[in-house]
């Protein structure tokens, strides 16, 4: 018995309205992947211009004349700007971070958004010099100098600092990527003011310490 | 470098996933009035339903005797017993079948061979035009027989699959098998009309008895001998149909060790017998060669990527960056990808909808969520202790 074969047929018709529906979708899908992205950048953006502007404020709190205002509510208003302040700035280092994960260090976007934090935080660390002074040095501010590209031991020190700002409730860090040093003018004043030249390098309250400080030897210079 | 190529793999996986969901959907869609199966007449000629049995004691009269409540012509039914070299009293049992079902039921004793050896045996001592195999521990419904042998009327059909389901399912692992389960039957049904269809299940199928003569019979060192006779037939562009409606329901692992066991049998018995038919992956096998073929494969090669890719973010530690970074994680870190994934999810859960409408047995909400949120780490899990046992070469029985 001669049995008849199956002849076979690639169903085109099903595959190109397939393939056509599929591109599209694709094609939906990133757009709006790449939208929620470009929405979650100018959302932070936004956080950004909002702290910038409550340095501003502080700025110009300094440039009161405590001779002709009581420096004690001066100071006090200072010290809980600064707090608050801290705060926002320790958060949005953590925003920035989890965004350089995502999307790689070498993103546009991310990198601008790195600069103008590292300016921001570059601002704050040398207004605090100014109400420590004025103030008689409520806070014991600590500047880190780091690189994430050739410094083996920076991502142990951050840890260290970390123990460390949980153990002081009176310590401010503040972070500064010595790669962004071309690209930010505030990060390269502060190296240059401080002969930065290597990392991880720290400034404690003013004192320079190179090389990796664990919480132990960061201690002995708080008290 | 490893960075982009590891982006660039789970877009293309994500691509591939989309093209798939997206081509069931519209099959289901174009073939809508077709999956209904149309009554072709009755057509009962006369048929030899072949059970092979290993130490199957106390499980084999049920599935006698409720494959003997068929409304199929009883002068056109045998049955053949094989025990393939039981160590247990099933030989005994299938005698007492054979005296009560005197005429239609026939016990046979050989060697211990294996499944397919049990089955071949039986088939060379067939005489009827039909043959089916019939597993076990599996029950037919009365009126399966008639639905699957009115297929045969067309001269060109060689074998027909039949819609299998789980035998009372009440642990969690047997309802998510019944979705599986209910679910392959559509699917398969869709793809016998692009004459794709992949296997011809042990539980129960029908061939045509010539086919055996044009193909050969079963092979006896296959561990999954229900795919490969399935690809066999397909390569030689012979005629598979699958039934929505002649159903048969199994037993089914009821641990998670007896169903990891089975699953890496059916992964290394498909591994061998994709490298045994590679030629099918071809133009000249239609849509069976460019896409339904090749598609068991690529889908295992990319549930392996992707716990590959899982397993170095794990290690590198972003995996743990919701313990790190909390809820931002979900809404900063929403990206392209994920927008595609939830698509896909979305599509996957219409494609159920529209196919749980040719169904006539309802499935449990419960059970369709937990399929869908487990499923892929089960078939994960399946695939790695299969290369680990693959590279171990462990021996694999029936």
């Amino acid at each position: 018995m001669v049995v008849k074969k199956v002849k076979r047929k690639i169903s085109l018709n099903i595959h190109i309205t397939t393939l056509i529906i599929t591109l599209l979708i694709f094609i939906v899908g990133v757009f709006i992947g790449v939208q929620i992205a470009s929405q979650t950048t100018s959302q932070i953006q936004k956080q950004l211009n909002q702290m910038e502007e409550n340095n501003y404020n502080l700025q110009l709190l300094t440039l009161i004349n405590t001779s002709s205002y009581p420096s004690t509510v001066l100071c006090e208003t200072l010290e809980k700007g600064v707090e608050s302040f801290e705060q926002q700035t320790f958060n949005m280092g953590s925003n920035l971070q989890f965004l350089e994960s995502k999307y790689g260090s070498n993103d546009p976007s991310v990198t601008s958004l790195k600069i103008e934090y590292s300016t921001l935080e570059a601002r704050d660390f040398l207004l605090l010099q100014k109400i420590n002074e004025e103030c008689g040095n409520p806070f014991f501010t600590v500047g880190y100098f780091y690189s994430n590209e050739n410094c083996s031991s920076c991502g142990e020190q951050g840890d260290y600092l970390t123990a460390f700002r949980r153990q002081h409730s009176n310590v401010m860090v503040y972070s500064f990527d010595m790669d962004l040093k071309n690209q930010s003018f505030e990060i390269a004043l502060l190296s240059s003011l401080y002969n930065v030249s290597s990392t991880p390098t720290i400034i404690a309250n003013g004192k320079v310490l190179t090389g990796l400080q664990n919480v132990q030897q960061l201690n002995s210079y708080y008290s | 470098m490893l960075e982009e190529v590891v982006t660039i793999l789970m877009y293309v996986i994500a691509f591939l996933t989309l093209y798939i969901t997206i081509f069931y959907l519209l099959l289901t869609i174009e073939k809508k009035d077709e999956i209904k199966e149309k009554a072709a007449g009755v057509y009962t000629p006369p048929i030899t339903v072949i059970i092979p049995c290993y130490n199957e004691e106390g499980v084999i009269t049920k599935t006698v005797s409720v494959l003997m409540k068929s409304d199929y012509p009883k002068k056109n039914l045998k049955v053949f017993l094989v025990d393939d070299g039981s160590t247990d009293n099933t030989f005994q049992e299938m005698k007492t079948l054979e005296k009560k079902y005197k005429g239609n039921v026939k016990a046979f004793s050989k060697k211990n061979g294996g499944k397919s050896s049990a089955i071949n045996y039986g088939i060379m001592r067939a005489r009827t035009e039909l043959i089916a195999t019939l597993d076990s521990d599996s029950y037919v419904h009365v009126k399966s027989l008639k639905k699957m042998t009115s297929f045969f009327k067309d001269s060109t059909v060689m074998a027909a699959t039949s819609a299998i389901k789980v035998y009372k399912p009440k642990k969690i692992i047997e309802k998510v098998q019944h979705v599986e389960y209910l679910l392959t039957i559509v699917s398969r049904r869709l793809l016998s009309f692009l004459d794709s269809v992949t296997v011809t299940p042990g539980p129960l199928s029908v061939f045509r008895r010539s086919v055996f003569k044009k193909v050969g019979l079963f092979d006896e060192t296959s561990l999954l001998e229900d795919q490969e006779i399935a690809y066999r037939i397909q390569a030689h562009n012979y005629k598979i149909v699958s039934s929505l409606n002649a159903s048969v329901w199994t037993e089914v692992p009821r641990t998670f060790k007896a169903l990891i066991r089975q699953r890496v049998r059916w992964n290394r018995g498909g591994l061998r017998n994709y490298w045994k038919y590679k030629k099918i992956l071809s133009p000249r096998y239609g849509d069976f060669g460019v896409i339904i073929f090749p598609l068991g494969l690529i889908g295992s090669i990319a549930v392996l990527a992707v716990f590959f890719i899982s397993l170095v973010s794990l290690l590198n530690g972003s995996a743990f960056q919701f313990f790190q970074y909390g809820f931002k994680v979900f809404y900063y870190g929403f990206n392209a990808l994920q927008v595609i994934s939830l698509i896909i999810f979305t599509l996957s859960v219409l494609w159920i909808w529209v196919a749980s409408k040719h169904l006539k047995e309802k499935m449990n909400p419960i059970s369709i969520a937990l399929y869908l949120v487990f499923y892929s780490f089960l078939i994960t899990i399946f695939w790695i202790v299969t290369i680990g046992e693959e590279l171990s070469f462990r021996k694999q029985r029936w």
